[in-house]
């Protein structure tokens, strides 16, 4: 009989002491090697007596405390029956396992690491069920799920990597949506204690609050639709990993729900928030219950048709949770009366948890002495593996249920909840749950009628080379401890309920006598038995016909399951982020590009206009205006030019996309430019011979190579220089010499000193028509009114009066404009 | 009290100038004046801390220049927790640095001007009013423009001057809503409460504006982050942890003593532009962590990363509670150590095998297998897992943004710790893949392994700090002690 003092210690050494035994176990392996696994099993072995030391404080207090400073205030623990139901289950199974892997690693050179972690996990599990409040109880489940990771990794192959990351994403999307939960239910209550809500400010987020702790306790519990990551991550672990994953990982999720139910039971909740409470209670326990039932169907039709038989417990461990959360959910919903359901949901974990563990180790055992874990390939083992057999057939009949065995009694408790639930008002939708549990069940006892019988039973179907031994020693020893209650609790299951449940339900506000009733009444009664009998012949039937038409193995479309889309969005979103940074950064590219190929068409236009200018003032003086038929045509043949240099340009190779964009649009410019300069010859030649220039195709080659050529010595040297190193402007004057034939002019040489003279250069290269240079030298054909206005303009602009009178009209509006502002004010 | 700042403040000034005089023949002698002149800040932040809750602050005029704008100098709870978190990553950055320049004949520079950066940056955490600030944070900026461009290259040119681009124009908004604030408010020495005593001018809209884009540029907030992912990955490692570790920070830190100590909660309130401020961090949170998804150079994507988390801080500064304003300033101080030791991480990679990409990350772990370590701790902590530091301010945050019943910032947090994961994901996975995938890879010329001892110093120690402040964060009463005073004071108005 512990004191109080003493079981606040003990309960916080049992969370700490497997984590503190993980750190000598690996300096142990470090230095001194033998004895390695005797100080595995010789801890878990300490835990388990921990825990059932811990028993007689709970059971005279009912909650044991322990807090320790530390974190964002201190950390709590707590342990009350409902805690300590879930860790017994938990340590035994742990012993158990680790009992098991000291054979099952023998040959594993990575089984020492194993062992450690195992350890951590046992320390991380403790601390989830022994928490006090919700952060704890997050702080050791994030810790949970990532270094359950490790446990998934082992392997090391590719597809042990593929398992991970998905367990891990789906677990760390888990995590937000749990921390959300937390966050906002302790933002509205003002704490984050397990205790039933009393008062919050606003019901509506409550309910969110408990929707996303839901959504993150059910990726842990293999809740659907967040059940995906189950199946993998449990076939691909080592055998012992996957007995605790399974056998009690998962129950951390089952807890993590109860939890959350009971935070709205409501004893003491305020008038108006009570009648909030007991809606939501009834809404969670619904949807609790009905997703329950879909993970006990879907688990149950994809184990059946799975060959691996890892693969197919683990999908049994989906189903077998969606009976955990059926009960959970029923209790819920029937509220004060609903100690039937909770009860036989959490008599169901602890029974999970022990036939579970033992057929894993047992599947685990015929897949290390046969070699293979495909049910098909296997048969005829019952010669050479009689206590295994005999072990697996007793877990084999603890989950489907037959009388006298643990399974049994939690499924009746389960059902009677059902049935309950039916009757009230509010709860028809459960008359069509009571039939899919059945045949759930049914479907249950055929899928491990198969696992026997394909295994064990049938004649063998591949003569196997390696003979096959009975399992190891410590394997059996492992399983036997794990049959034994399994057992025990089928036949006096009031060794469990009793103490641990009708305690614990009182303390949470349901009333026990439903509890006691199923004990007295309906334990072992006829009812349940032919039901039972009816299920396991049905189950029987389902086997035969299935082997005989071949309907396990049917294949459902990917599609249909929930894994697809997952996949699916995983991709988009990641898609969509990459896409965004790249936009992005193309974007910068882009812009920058466009700019600085604006930038560098500026300056060029900018040169060769600064080269042209004199040309150009002494062609304005002389120029006739272009309306007549040859400029259309010269117009024609400068876009001749300009599409042949860009053809050119397109056909060259050995540039890079964004040169080579740039290397057309250079083309084009300089085409551009030199038929513009053949307009202008063009125009100042002779009628004839400049109509023929207009249709030559000699000259429009000529020019669109020279302008390929510039713009390839642009892009190779950066400035447009040819070959001899003459100067663009020359090399364009020599071709174009050669094809048009002009009169001599004479260059007049522009002075360009003096006010004046600048003026009037400026105001020619602004208004007058032949002077705009391209690319707006599109616009050479102006209409006849645009070029008055421009006329009229210009002169405007030469008339010093008229400047006079603008800059004094300007004047007085301001001067105006200064006098009412300031009267204003 | 405020002759201990005076000397927390000359101790790294006075080793600056010794680094240029002695320091610069000898790389011994560098190496022994940069680490006394680190350890000794350091020690001297730790007293200022130990003792800035328990006594009011006390304050020390220096200088008076003009008579309304004095150099003063004054010891609180949030200076002490910012000068702290400078000292001691200035102290990792140090041995971090030692091993990085080894080759570097320009060594002596650098230290200098990082102990001229610490000293000034200390002096913007000990500031009593708005001018001393402004004097270290302006000094500051242009120093750090020397130690961006440190490697002199093209690349490390480009990013200084888009720095000095975005920084200068930054001066002087800064400058004009400082002007404003003296004409219009009358005082500009930090009151928390606000130094309102008055109705609100219609001029201290536009000194808000002017002060918050002014400081956000610093603080890397959205849409004025744009210097960030290029001076970060420009500098040297040992600057990059830094730069983004307390540089971005004292942004954040310049700007909320602005708001909380110039303008006060109650003026803010009623002039109901914090949800702007929100809004412009809250955008700049995800955005930062969706656009890091895609950049394949580790230090740019730790740098988007950095523009992420200090969103943080002011997304929760600007729902002006005490709860959510302690989580802001212990995220600020975490977040310094978390990012830094990242920075620490890639610039181990750098020196060690060559390594600037995530695509060519692959397998390094089993050859560096303590930086891998590192890095795996600081991810997470980062992410936010519990137990680790990163999780107490998004915990602080989060708890006020519920009970406030904010779930847009709510989501805005959780969404920024999602985006988290993924992009440091891929790090993981490389780093972690199985080293018969990377077979291929050679092992470079500098051996590959872990990197020398005073790097792996630098490194365990930041992850040491990020475990400890985490595990044992009320224990320490840094940052999350100091922090929960410093808020009590800057919304409360109460006596510190």
């Amino acid at each position: 009989m512990t004191r109080p003092g003493e079981a606040s210690v003990l309960l916080a050494l049992i969370v700490l002491w497997p984590m503190l035994a993980a750190g000598i176990a690996a300096l142990w392996q470090a230095t001194v090697r033998k004895g390695f696994n005797l100080l595995v099993v010789a801890a878990t072995a300490v835990t388990l007596v921990g825990v059932a030391a811990l028993v007689p404080a709970v059971l005279a207090e009912s909650r044991v405390v322990a807090s320790l400073p530390g974190l964002l205030g201190s950390v709590e623990f707590a342990a009350d029956r409902f805690s300590l139901l879930f860790a017994l289950a938990a340590s035994l199974v742990w012993f158990c396992a680790s009992l098991y892997a000291t054979a099952y690693m023998r040959d594993d050179p990575g089984g020492a690491r194993f062992q450690a972690i195992s350890l951590v996990l046992l320390s991380t599990t403790l601390g989830v069920f022994l928490a006090g409040d919700f952060l704890t109880l997050f702080v050791f489940f994030e810790a949970l799920g990532l270094t359950g990771l490790l446990f998934v990794l082992h392997e090391g192959s590719a597809r042990a990597r593929r398992a991970a990351v998905k367990y891990f994403w789906m677990t760390f999307v888990g995590g937000v949506a749990l921390l959300a939960g937390i966050l906002l239910l302790a933002g509205q209550t003002g704490s984050s204690a397990m205790t039933p809500l009393t008062q919050a400010a606003d019901p509506a987020l409550v309910g969110l609050a408990l929707l996303l702790m839901l959504v993150g306790f059910g990726v842990k519990a293999g809740m659907l639709p967040l059940h995906v990551w189950l199946p993998d991550a449990h076939s691909v672990a080592p055998t012992p990993a996957s007995a605790v994953l399974s056998g009690v990982m998962i129950k951390a999720g089952a807890y993590g729900v109860f939890r959350c139910l009971g935070l709205l039971s409501a004893p003491d909740a305020t008038a108006g928030f009570g009648q909030a409470l007991a809606a939501l209670q009834q809404q969670a326990g619904m949807l609790v219950a009905w997703l329950g039932i879909a993970g006990m169907l879907v688990g149950v039709v994809f184990a059946l048709g799975q060959h691996q038989a890892k693969r197919m417990l683990a999908w049994h461990s989906v189903s077998q949770m969606g009976f955990v959360l059926t009960g959970l959910g029923v209790g819920a919903w029937l509220g004060a009366e609903g100690a039937l359901g909770t009860g036989g949901g959490l008599m169901h974990v602890v029974n999970h948890a022990l036939f579970k563990a033992c057929l894993f180790l047992g599947v685990g055992a015929v897949m290390v002495a046969a070699g293979t874990g495909d049910m098909y390939r296997l048969g005829g083992l019952w010669r050479r593996m009689p206590v295994t057999l005999g072990l697996m057939l007793v877990a084999a009949a603890g989950i489907a249920g037959v009388p006298l065995f643990n399974g049994f009694v939690s499924k009746c408790m389960i059902h009677h909840a059902l049935v309950e639930a039916a009757g009230q008002p509010g709860g028809e939708s459960f008359v069509l749950a009571e039939w899919l549990y059945f045949a759930a069940c049914v479907g249950t006892a055929a899928s491990f009628i198969k696992l026997i019988g394909l295994v064990f039973l049938s004649h063998p179907r591949e003569q196997s080379s390696v003979p096959v031994h009975e399992a190891p020693k410590a394997m059996l020893w492992a399983m036997l401890l794990l049959a034994v209650p399994i057992v025990l609790l089928g036949v006096r299951p009031d060794l469990l309920i009793e103490p641990l449940m009708i305690g614990g339900v009182v303390g949470a506000a349901q009333d026990a006598a439903t509890l006691n009733h199923y004990l007295d009444a309906y334990f072992l009664s006829p009812a349940d038995l032919r039901s039972s009998l009816l299920m396991l012949l049905g189950g029987l039937a389902l086997f035969v016909a299935g082997m005989r038409l071949g309907l396990f193995h049917l294949r459902i479309p990917q599609r249909i399951g929930v894994d697809y889309w997952y996949r699916a969005a995983g991709r988009a979103l990641l898609t969509g982020c990459r896409y965004l940074s790249k936009t992005a950064a193309v974007g910068r590219g882009v812009v920058t590009r466009r700019f600085l190929a604006m930038v560098a068409a500026g300056q060029r236009m900018l040169a060769l206009t600064r080269a042209d200018r004199p040309r150009l003032q002494a062609w304005g003086a002389s120029a006739r205006l272009p309306e007549d038929a040859l400029y259309a045509h010269l117009d024609r043949q400068r876009d001749a030019v300009i599409r042949e240099a860009g053809q050119r340009a397109r056909a060259l190779a050995g540039y890079s996309l964004s040169t080579h964009e740039c290397l057309q649009d250079r083309a084009r410019h300089y085409a551009g430019w030199l038929g513009t300069r053949l307009i202008h010859g063009g125009l100042r030649m002779e009628h004839g011979p400049a109509m023929q220039l207009a249709a030559s195709a000699d000259c429009r080659l000529q020019l669109a190579e020279l302008a390929v050529q510039l713009a390839e010595a642009e892009t190779r040297h950066g400035e447009p220089q040819s070959g001899a190193g003459e100067s663009v402007v020359a090399r364009a004057d020599r071709l174009l010499e050669s094809l048009l034939d002009l009169p001599a002019e004479k260059r007049e040489p522009v002075n360009r000193k003096g006010w004046r003279e600048l003026r009037s250069i400026l105001i020619h290269l602004a208004t007058d028509p032949g002077v705009r240079h391209w690319p707006a030298s599109e616009n050479l054909a102006q209409g006849a009114f645009a070029t008055q206005l421009r006329r009229a303009a210009s002169r405007l602009a030469h008339d010093p009066g008229f400047g006079l009178a603008l800059a004094g009209v300007v004047m007085i509006v301001l001067f105006l404009a200064m006098l009412y502002g300031s009267r204003g004010m | 009290m405020a002759l201990l700042a005076l000397a927390a403040i000359g101790v790294p000034l006075a080793g600056a100038v010794l680094m240029i005089g002695p320091g610069r023949h000898s790389r011994r002698a560098a190496a022994a004046i940069v680490v006394v002149a680190t350890a000794v800040t350091a020690g001297l932040c730790l007293l200022l801390a130990a003792h800035a809750g328990a006594a009011p602050p006390a304050g020390l005029t220096l200088i008076q220049l003009v008579p309304p704008m004095p150099i003063a100098l004054r010891v609180d709870a949030m200076g002490a927790l910012f000068a702290l978190t400078v000292a001691l990553l200035g102290v990792l950055a140090t041995l971090h640095a030692l091993v990085w320049l080894r080759e570097d004949r320009r060594y002596w520079q650098y230290h200098a001007v990082l102990l001229l950066c610490m000293g000034l940056m200390l002096l913007v955490a000990f500031a009593a009013n708005l001018i001393t600030l402004l004097v270290g944070y302006e000094l500051f900026s242009l120093a750090a423009f020397v130690l961006i461009v440190h490697q002199r290259s093209p690349k490390a040119f480009a990013a200084g001057f888009k720095y000095l681009a975005y920084i200068l124009p930054a001066s002087a908004l800064t400058l004009i809503g400082t002007v404003l604030l003296v004409f219009h408010f009358g005082s500009i020495e930090f009151m928390p409460g606000g130094v309102l005593d008055r109705a609100i001018p219609p001029a201290a809209y536009v000194a808000w504006i002017c002060l918050v884009l002014g400081f956000g540029v610093k603080a890397a907030l959205f849409p004025l982050h744009g210097w960030v992912p290029d001076a970060h990955p420009a500098a040297p490692a040992p600057f990059s942890a830094v730069l983004s570790g307390v540089m971005v920070a004292t942004g954040s830190f310049a700007m909320l003593r602005v708001l909380f100590e110039l303008f006060g909660p109650a003026a803010l309130g009623q002039m109901g532009v914090m949800p702007w401020l929100g809004t412009a961090a809250g955008v700049g949170v995800i955005l930062a962590g969706v656009l890091a998804l895609g950049e394949d150079d580790l230090k740019r994507r730790l740098a988007w990363s950095t523009i992420s988390q200090m969103g943080y801080v002011l997304l929760a500064a600007s729902l002006l509670d005490t709860q959510a304003l302690a989580g802001a300033l212990a995220h600020l101080a975490n977040h310094a150590f978390i990012k830094g030791g990242l920075f620490f991480c890639a610039g181990a990679f750098i020196f060690s095998a060559g390594v600037h990409k995530v695509s060519e990350l692959g397998g390094l772990a089993w050859r560096m297998p303590l930086t891998a370590v590192v890095l795996t701790v600081l991810s997470l902590a980062l992410i936010g897992v519990p137990p680790l530091s990163g999780f107490v301010g998004k915990w602080m945050m989060g708890g006020a943004m519920a009970a406030d019943g904010a779930l847009l910032p709510l989501s805005v947090l959780l969404l920024g710790s999602l985006l988290a994961a993924l992009y440091l994901w891929p790090v993981l996975a490389a780093i972690w893949s199985p080293a018969e995938d990377n077979a291929a890879v050679e092992p470079p010329a500098r051996g590959g392994g872990d990197p020398p001892r005073l790097m792996c110093l630098a490194l365990a120690g930041s992850a040491l700090f990020s475990l400890l402040f985490g595990l044992a964060a009320v224990v320490t009463g840094y940052p999350l002690g100091l922090a929960v005073r410093a808020a009590a004071v800057l919304t409360g108005g109460a006596t510190p």
